[in-house]
């Protein structure tokens, strides 16, 4: 009897340890914050804005490999660069929707816009209660946002043109398949955008934060929108809206040193409008899920560096995947023009090589260096020197006065010819003759001078070239692209990439560009 | 090393890692713990009544050390010299524990009335598995000269070392009652209830209910039945119930806030640096309302015993119908998400017949036994979540298709002259694979088209040529879920000998294979030698297409040249074996002998081109033992 009381005793104990847990047992919930529970302050927010930031690494960071890396797609189609490897870019024949480069291109654009919409909806919901102590920060990380996705917004169209405009947060899956974008649409998107941008965004940043966007930021990228959507939509009222907003500007002026623009040493300087702030990735970044398995897409976990190894040759077990100038564009400069110095530097073989980002490796590299590929010098996105020339296309355009436009691409040469690391100015590049009177000669100058001073960077070259085949204002079937592939051959469609092949398939809504 | 010195050369490039000589400058070690308990405690106050309380605790920790030393770097493909000095010899350890805790009541009734038998049991059930996972790790600047040294101090710069814990937990509830009844052994009524909740689902979801009910009657009990002498037992039966399974990532239901992304701005302490900010992102995109996976089966069939049970003959009917399988999938770009979302997926039957048949007999000295079983399947898509195809590589899911389908190309052989690759280009394009298409190049067969306007909304693929070939053109070419399974076992025994053979099989299945068939590229590797045969102008092949850098025609992509039957007919078992017998086993102190010779896998009959239709590491293993007992 004993016995069973004992017994019932242990049942008892066990019976009341299982429900007293009651639903306990199914009720967890993870370890670390879910969406639910963040968002509710400054300091959350704060990590919200600057996520959508790091988003931008995605587009310069090496990423493990040449293939993932999304530099070709700006940098090979024009006909300053070129490369003996198969990159479809290059060839345009080799293009169709399932390239690997497009593909990841897309990808990294609507994530970054994904982490735009999201801080814009939290703003929206919990802007009342998660600002209370600054309250400032609302309408600045509003304006970042706007901002940040305007971008994405100009790339899309520069790249496919048709890609679709997603402007809120997608949360149901039938909301997933949207239809192409039309004609300017995701330009007429950005500069609405940036026109809320301009209003909420600060002038400027405390020193510790220096790098983020500024209503100046905002005005140049708006204006520059302003510029390519003028031309292809033939809209006078652009141009005028363009010239406005450059001339809003405050506080930007030319470095004295063309080469302070691609030196390490003089990041965010008065040129910048607009750049990528590229960073050793930190030490506290985790290196165990780092790598290539690291669950934030591809790339390194934390991954903020920039990546140069295409110009230089680096790493070597790539092999030959680098990408060389053409003698097209060493041929464009005229002899003693200084910027060639800090930008080609000839090989054997006939090749040159691109210097621009990479001339002292010492700031070329960051603190973990050379074996992951990581660069510290920050892609300059958007800086004054474009803003003089887009401007100066701006008054070509809509019949302004020549003199004006030409004395801007001459403050350009001007510098270009103080750019001498010691002794007299160069006497080259001269100045443009401010009597010209013939629009189209203008025109043609103000593109060889975005040409010679925007060389390598950010694909300038080839989104001006673009665009003017859209406008029909050149022909680039007649164009010598100086390619070393022998399966180059660029037609027509190839002004619009296409779309990743699976999005197009997967969305009836959404149909390949012409062509592909 | 060779000839025992030391060679730094013969690992660069174009060659491949040697493995061995890795091995030699790494050491890694693996040490497993587990324990596992149970305590229960039962009690009957009364007959038939009992309670049953059970308590279970199983602890498994794995403990995984790595120590590898630079030179480990000569021995690496592209490499074939040791890491700087700077990198350090490295070591990590690693330790993962899981702790799984069961607590169960049980009630169980069973008693007799008359010719009334019932059994009753309730039990509940709470499981909680919780998992940890922690990694340290020194890299540069360690100190570390040999295995026996491994360690990490406290001292050594911070950014050496590594250092993770992750934790994770889930749990499971279940509420089970079983009604077991039977009238005389002749009626027979089983019904079960489970009520089953998961942390794995979200608030409203997490419950499942999945009852069940089977039914039997033993028609050979009958009085009626009684003249048939030659039936020894007859039984038919029916069921019908519901099962659930909640078997898939945790927290799949919930946005989680990713805390991996950092950026940088202002000045930091070097050029070019800045100010590392922390940063955050919403990866996931959770579909709520996901929630168990049910499958219902619905059976019905009849067992048998005939001739004083020398034979045996069962034969039933399935259709199982999965709802909601949990899946993971691709989700479009535009939503920017960084991992892919679980859901329940689609609405899968399959149904078909169950056969099964065995023969025992004795011939004189010789004993012998055969069986032989037959499962057909089939397998269909009903529904699919959204409407929307689901493709991942080659395989895809379609609704009224069955499931993971071969999904590729469909060709017409090879171009063997310039002039046919002329024409079919002036009708078809190919773009991004036209710029080098010639003779050698695998013709595609264009079939399909995107999406017209005029074509309902929501349509995927207009089904008309459109002159190029691209996703749109890919479509059915075959299934990987097999049509019918079998399998065939026979027994012998002679005197002290005894014989068994397996054959098992399947039949009606496909599979990719591109061994052989593709169009190859690239030095410092092996071919094989059906490539010997590929197209050459010489050699105009019609099966293999040319040799080509980077295969710029898009010669590779899968299509039904690469489909075979997979079907199989396999000698899965062999055993001989000997039984001894007389005085001699009894001194050995054994009241039972016997030796065998086994052999299993030991051939495949397929019309499959690869290795195996199944799996290639399938080995081929003989074996000879004895079997003692005392």
């Amino acid at each position: 009897m004993k016995k069973i009381k004992l017994s019932l005793s242990i049942i008892l104990v066990l019976f009341l340890g299982m429900f007293s847990c009651d639903e306990a047992t199914i009720e967890l919930l993870p370890i670390g914050n879910t969406e639910g529970t963040y968002f509710q302050n400054e300091t959350q927010m704060e990590e919200t804005i600057m996520g959508v930031y790091q988003k931008l690494a995605f587009f310069y960071a090496f990423r493990g490999g040449q293939n993932n890396n999304c530099a070709p797609i700006w940098h090979l189609p024009s006909d300053d660069l070129t490369t003996s490897s198969n990159f479809a870019h290059e060839t345009f024949s080799g293009l169709n929707g399932g390239n690997g480069q497009l593909s990841l291109f897309y990808d990294f654009a609507y994530q970054l816009i994904a982490r735009a919409n999201i801080m814009l909806q939290k703003i929206e919901e919990n802007g009342s209660f998660a600002y209370s102590k600054q309250p400032a920060l609302k309408d600045q990380h509003k304006g970042e946002a706007l901002f940040l996705r305007a971008y994405m917004y100009f790339k899309l169209w520069n790249v496919f043109g048709t890609a679709p405009l997603v402007t809120s947060r997608i949360t149901k899956l039938e909301d997933a398949y949207p239809p192409n974008s039309k004609g300017t649409e995701l330009l007429d998107q950005a500069i609405k955008d940036l026109t809320d941008a301009i209003s909420l965004l600060p002038e400027s940043w405390p020193a510790a934060h220096k790098g983020r966007v500024t209503k100046n930021s905002a005005r140049g990228l708006r204006g520059k929108i302003y510029v390519f959507r003028g031309m292809i939509n033939k809209t006078n009222t652009d141009y005028s809206a363009a010239i406005a907003d450059f001339n809003s500007l405050v506080g930007l002026s030319l470095v004295p040193n063309y080469n302070n623009n691609f030196n390490v040493n003089f990041e965010n300087n008065a040129e910048s409008l607009f750049e990528y702030q590229a960073n050793t990735s930190p030490g506290d970044v985790n290196p165990f899920v780092g790598g290539a398995g690291g669950n934030d897409g591809f790339a390194v976990i934390g991954e903020i560096g920039a990546y140069w190894g295409m110009f230089s040759q680096r790493p070597t077990w790539i092999g030959n995947a680098y990408f060389t100038a053409t003698s097209s564009i060493r041929n464009a400069y005229e002899p003693g023009d200084p910027r060639v110095q800090y930008i080609l530097k000839p090989e054997s073989a006939g090749l040159i090589n691109v210097i621009k980002y990479t001339r002292n490796t010492a700031y070329a590299t960051g603190g973990n260096g050379q074996s992951n590929e990581v660069s510290v010098n920050n892609p300059r996105i958007l800086r004054y020197a474009d803003i003089l020339l887009l401007k100066a296309e701006a008054i070509v355009r809509s019949g302004g006065n020549l003199k004006d436009a030409i004395d801007l691409v001459n403050q350009v040469r001007e510098r270009a010819r103080k750019s001498v690391e010691s002794g007299e100015p160069s006497l080259v590049p001269a100045n443009r003759d401010v009597n010209e009177t013939n629009a189209a000669n203008v025109l043609n100058w103000i593109f060889q001078e975005r040409r010679l001073e925007l060389a390598f960077e950010e694909g300038h070259r080839w989104w001006d070239l673009r665009r003017r085949h859209i406008a029909g204002e050149i022909d680039l079937k007649q164009l010598d692209f100086q390619s070393r592939l022998p399966d180059f051959k660029f037609e027509d469609k190839h002004v619009y990439f296409p779309l990743p092949e699976k999005e197009v398939v997967e969305n009836p809504n959404m149909n390949q560009n012409p062509g592909y | 090393m060779i000839d025992n010195v030391f060679r730094s050369y013969g690992y660069g490039a174009a060659t491949r890692s040697n493995f061995l000589g890795q091995a030699e400058f790494q050491d890694n070690k693996r040490d497993l713990l587990r324990n596992l308990g149970t305590v229960y405690a039962e009690l009957s106050p009364m007959k038939g009544l009992r309670f049953k309380g059970t308590f279970s605790f199983d602890y498994f920790a794995n403990y995984q050390d790595r120590y590898q030393q630079i030179e480990r770097g000569i021995f690496e493909v592209a490499r074939g010299t040791a890491y700087p000095i700077t990198t350090g010899n490295d070591y990590r350890r690693r330790i993962n524990d899981n702790v799984n805790i069961i607590k169960e009541f049980l009630i169980g009734y069973n008693n007799s009335f008359g010719k009334h038998n019932i059994d009753l049991i309730l039990n509940a059930m709470d499981q909680r598995v919780k998992w940890n996972n922690t990694q340290m790790s020194i890299d540069s600047s360690s100190p570390i000269t040999s295995w026996e040294q491994r360690r990490i101090e406290e001292g050594w710069p911070n950014t050496s070392k590594g250092l993770l814990y992750e934790r994770n937990q889930s749990g499971l509830q279940g509420y089970m009652g079983r009604l077991s009844y039977n009238f005389d052994s002749k009626y027979y009524l089983d019904a079960t209830v489970r009520r089953d909740g998961s942390s794995k689902f979200g608030p409203g979801y997490k419950w499942g209910t999945f009852p069940s009910v089977a039914a039997a009657w033993r028609i050979s009990s009958e009085k009626f039945m009684e003249s048939l002498s030659w039936m020894t037992d007859l039984k038919i039966r029916a069921g019908w119930g519901k099962t659930g399974n909640q078997e898939t990532r945790d927290y799949a239901f919930l946005s989680l806030v990713n805390m991996n992304p950092k950026a940088s701005f202002g000045t930091g302490s070097t050029p070019g640096n800045g100010i590392i900010y922390s940063a955050s992102a919403l990866g996931d995109f959770p579909i709520e309302d996901m929630s168990w996976e049910t499958v219902t089966t619905l059976n019905f069939g009849f067992d048998a015993v005939l001739f004083d049970n020398k034979m045996t003959l069962t034969a039933e009917y399935y259709d199982r119908l999965t709802e909601g399988i949990l899946q993971s999938i691709s989700i479009p770009k535009v939503i920017g998400a960084l991992t892919s979302p679980v859901l329940n997926l689609a609405e899968v039957e399959n149904s078909g017949f169950e056969f099964q048949a065995s023969y025992t007999d004795k011939a004189g000295k010789l004993g012998y036994s055969a069986s032989l079983n037959l499962t057909t399947v089939n397998n269909s898509v009903k529904s699919l979540y959204g409407g929307q195809p689901v493709t991942s590589g080659n395989l895809r899911i379609e609704q009224g298709y069955s499931m993971n389908y071969i999904y590729g190309y469909k060709t017409a052989g090879i171009f063997q002259t310039a002039e046919e690759v002329a024409a079919w280009k002036a009708k078809t394009a190919d773009a991004g694979r036209d710029a080098q298409k010639s003779p050698g190049d695998i013709i595609f067969v264009d079939i399909h088209g995107a999406p017209k306007a005029t074509d309902p909304k929501g349509t995927y693929v207009h089904k008309e040529p459109d002159g190029k070939i691209d996703a749109y053109d890919q479509t059915y070419l075959g299934k990987t879920i097999p049509g019918y399974y079998y399998g065939l076992n026979f027994n012998f025994d002679y005197s002290n000998w005894d014989l068994n053979l397996n054959f098992r099989g399947v039949g009606d299945v496909q599979r990719i294979n591109t061994d052989g068939k593709q169009s190859i590229s690239g030095f410092g590797q092996n071919f094989l030698t059906a490539y010997k045969d590929r197209w050459t102008s010489a050699n105009p092949s019609n099966s293999i297409p040319r040799a080509v850098q980077n295969d710029p025609s898009g010669n590779n992509r899968v299509a039904d040249r690469h489909v075979e039957d997979a079907g199989f007919l396999r000698f899965q078992n062999l055993q001989i074996g000997y039984n001894f017998s007389g005085s001699f086993v009894k001194k050995l102190g054994l009241n039972n002998l016997r030796c065998f010779v086994a052999g299993t896998n030991l051939f495949v009959i397929t019309p499959y081109t690869d290795l195996d239709p199944e799996d290639i590491t399938t080995p081929t293993t003989f074996s000879i033992g004895a079997n003692l007992s005392f």
